[in-house]
């Protein structure tokens, strides 16, 4: 039944990445939505065989869960009106995050 | 129309999107794929609500409206815990951010900066 599956989250082929934050929560998401942040490209697809390559799961250690839940809603956004001809709704920010949200979107390269 | 929804569970959380008229076991499957656990072991929460397999995420009140890619709708996940039993819908809330530093909190206009000590 499950022989031919597609295992989502290993393999260099897989769907979906995990994002992991600070405080140990897990996101889960495309990885082409990931593919948004330069940083997050660089570790999946570099050459050679960085331990994120193998299991797609990366930890940011500087990054708490509620600056990466917004990180990742900022993907979807991006992904989603990228190329889009309709009007683009603003990105919502509430200040309480938005410091902490600019220095995680210098390191991510996004 | 498309929607976009968080999955929750303790604290994992899977960013996906789906149709409005996709139904809720298609979700399970979804979720199948990453998690590793069939749709029969999982139950999906709408706020404290019980979905059922058959009713469409549009029926359910997801909508393009509510569930938006900037803020997506949140869905619950449990898990079977044995042949009778589900655990209980459990979701680990987000880290707080830090409290506001005075200089960023809403003040008056025309309020400056300038402090001096009275002695």
């Amino acid at each position: 039944m499950s022989d031919g599956e597609e295992r989502a989250c290993e393999g260099p082929d897989s769907m979906y990445v995990k994002l992991i934050s600070s405080d140990d929560h897990e996101f889960i998401v495309k990885r082409e939505h990931a593919l948004v942040s330069g940083t997050i490209k660089a570790m999946l697809s570099g050459p050679g065989q960085i331990a994120e390559n193998e299991t797609n799961e990366i930890k940011f250690r500087e990054i708490p869960s509620h600056v990466l839940s917004n990180v990742c809603e900022y993907f979807t956004y991006k992904a989603q009106h990228t190329n889009s001809s309709t009007e683009v709704p603003d990105f919502p920010v509430s200040p309480e995050i938005s410091m902490e949200l600019i220095i995680a979107a210098n390191f991510l390269d996004c | 129309m498309d929607v976009f929804l968080m999955i929750r569970r303790h604290k994992t959380t899977i960013f996906t999107d789906a149709k409005e008229s996709t139904t809720v076991y298609e979700l399970k499957r979804i979720v199948e794929g990453i998690l590793k656990r069939s749709p029969e072991d999982q139950r999906l929460y709408k706020d404290d609500q019980l979905l059922e397999d058959s009713k469409t995420l549009g029926d359910c009140g997801f909508t393009n409206q509510t569930a938006r890619p900037q803020a997506p709708a949140t869905v619950g996940l449990a898990f079977r815990v044995n042949d009778e039993m589900f655990e209980q819908l459990h979701v680990e809330a987000f880290s707080s951010p830090p409290e506001l530093p005075d200089v960023m909190k809403p003040q008056d206009s025309g309020s400056t900066a300038n402090e001096q000590a009275v002695q």
